[in-house]
């Protein structure tokens, strides 16, 4: 019985690490621009896309995980630039739209320009074997990603506590005409956090293709969703209120699956965590309201 | 004069879906309540209208406002969250309210499970079965029915009511509208018109399947808004018309239909906000100074 929990709950932590990843670049945008940047979910399968065609041609899985973040951080400042710095001044639910019309529009054009059905995607570099700890099957995969996760997470935490771009973004957040009128480049900093955020969605979508070994053009659909829940459950504009976002999304999921699964299917208990959250508490689980 | 059946199934599609496009004018254009979820309530009314025609042997005339009735109902229950949340809150949650609609039609085999139902009964008058023309003129009827319905109500107390509510809770509230009131109504009011839109599909196509009210449709329906203008009633039917006709005239775009609906919000966002027909666009602008002279 005891096993059975333990086995759930690393599952849970794993999956649970993605979503946060996916999640992260949504909270930094919304922290600064109020926008619901449900796009980040179209830069995820296209860093996915990116990362698998560069492994494909480099056999070199850091090279792919490099591709991944620069096509996907590229993607993330263009939609920044295009669409969302021309909307700040229309009504809030107009960007809204915009980015969930170009997050199916990204979808749609993988699926035209990449194929419609799921690529296989082997990385032969990646550990498969799995341990056994008193009776816990620990697969070494998973040890992997919850690790380069985690570390990404650390590294950016530093980057937004310690250094002056992150005292710059902490600003802008708590204040956006003051710390203009001292002196902080508006532009330059959303750049940077559109950069680093969607460089983190597209490693995330290179590593949901070789946790699963395959990737497929509407692999965003589910994160889309799911990464609004775990800003929800988080709280807006946190870096660690979306890491234990997503573990408590990934950690519930799977014990919900587990025990209640014949009455719903997986995906759907986000969405009725989500919807229930909301109602018992309309401004997020740690939201402090307007 | 006979029709060649191609144009007139693109008809009453255009009709249909034009019925549940104005249904969301009314809850967003009108009352300025987000609603992502609107393909939901369309599937609500077209189970609700198979299963009470099918399994329990009503005649469509009753399932049809039945099923309005049915999705106008869970459209309260949402506008009871929604008068709890607030702008992007309650996009996400109705966004999340047509994924979890989606999946409990797809799990449960009342609704036809990844089968979905079939064999619906086409309506039937007198013994006669209405299809192809006839059931275009009834569609046609009642798209008109609820257009004047929905003008009818624009031009009211509760037109005025909903116009404060979008445009100012605060203000509406000091002069003493019932704003969670209205807000209800606003999203039982468009969930039903999404239902009888729902109704009327599922006995036009005679099989119906979770997958064709999934999330893509509610954004479809929403591109037809926009393009219409969302605060516009005819704007619903040319909103409908050009991105079901689109497709259709150029025939390789068929490929990318949802590559044509999201570029075409988007961009009508950026340039054109208020749509073909909507308060603010040049055509609205242009007409109002032709008839002012």
């Amino acid at each position: 019985m005891i096993d059975e929990i333990l086995q759930h709950l690393l599952s849970g932590v794993t999956v649970g690490s993605i979503y946060a990843a996916t999640a992260l670049g949504l909270t930094l945008v919304y922290g600064l621009l109020k926008i619901l940047h449900i796009a980040h979910a179209g830069v995820y399968v296209w860093g996915a896309y990116a990362g698998f065609y560069a492994y494909t041609y480099t056999g070199n899985p850091i090279v792919a995980g490099l591709a991944s973040m620069a096509v996907a951080a590229l993607l993330g400042v263009g939609i920044e630039r295009v669409f969302y710095l021309r909307l700040l001044d229309k009504p809030r639910y107009v960007p809204l739209m915009v980015s969930i019309a170009l997050f199916i529009l990204m979808e749609e054009l993988a699926a035209n320009l990449f194929g419609h059905y799921p690529k296989g995607f082997h990385v032969e570099e990646l550990p498969r074997q799995s341990i056994n700890v008193g009776g816990l099957t620990i697969n070494a995969l998973q040890v992997v990603v919850v690790s380069i996760i985690l570390s990404a997470f650390v590294s950016l935490w530093a980057i937004l506590a310690k250094t002056r771009f992150g005292i710059a973004s902490q600003a802008l957040i708590q204040d956006m005409e003051v710390s203009q009128a001292l002196g902080v480049n508006l532009y330059r900093v959303l750049d940077v956090n559109f950069a680093l955020g969607s460089a983190l969605a597209g490693l995330a979508g290179l590593i949901v293709g070789m946790y699963y070994s395959s990737i497929y053009p509407y692999m965003g659909n589910i994160v889309a969703y799911k990464a609004l829940v775990v800003i929800v459950l988080g709280g807006f504009g946190s870096i660690a209120g979306a890491l234990l976002g997503g573990i408590i999304l990934g950690v519930s999921e799977e014990f919900l699956t587990a025990y209640l699964g014949h009455i719903l299917p997986r995906e759907a208990f986000a969405f009725i965590v989500l919807v229930l959250l909301l109602i018992a508490r309309p401004q997020g689980l740690l939201g402090r309201g307007e | 004069m006979v029709l060649p059946e191609y144009y007139v199934t693109l008809a009453i599609q255009v009709g249909i879906y034009a019925i549940a496009a104005l249904g969301l004018n009314i809850t967003m254009g009108k009352a300025g309540q987000v609603n992502l979820g609107q393909a939901a309530f369309m599937g609500i009314g077209a189970m609700a209208s198979a299963i009470l025609t099918l399994r329990l042997g009503l005649p469509f005339w009753l399932a049809l406002p039945a099923s309005g009735l049915l999705a106008g109902l869970a459209g309260t229950l949402l506008g009871l969250v929604s008068v709890r949340l607030r702008h992007d809150f309650l996009a996400i949650t109705t966004i999340g309210f047509n994924f979890i609609v989606v999946y409990v039609f797809l799990y449960y085999e009342v609704f036809g499970g990844s089968y979905g139902i079939i064999g619906i009964p086409r309506p039937t008058i007198a013994g006669l079965e209405l299809k192809s023309l006839y059931y275009a003129i009834l569609v046609y009827a009642i798209l008109a029915l609820l257009m004047a319905i929905a003008r009818f109500f624009d031009k009211t107390w509760g037109g005025i009511a909903f116009k404060l509510v979008r445009e100012d809770e605060e203000a509406a509230m000091s002069l003493g509208v019932d704003v969670r009131k209205f807000k209800i109504i606003a999203f039982a009011l468009g969930a039903a018109y999404g239902g009888i839109a729902g109704s009327l599909i599922a006995h036009f196509k005679t099989v119906i399947v979770y997958s064709d009210f999934e999330f893509v449709y509610s954004i479809m329906i929403l591109s037809m808004s926009i393009i219409g203008g969302l605060d516009s009633i005819p704007g619903a039917l040319v909103g409908a018309s050009i991105v079901i006709l689109l497709p259709e005239i150029f025939r390789p775009l068929t490929e990318y239909r949802y590559i044509m609906y999201t570029s075409i919000i988007a961009v009508m966002l950026l340039y054109m906000p208020s749509g073909i027909l909507g308060s603010g666009s040049p055509v609205t602008k242009l007409y109002r100074k032709l008839v002012q002279k």
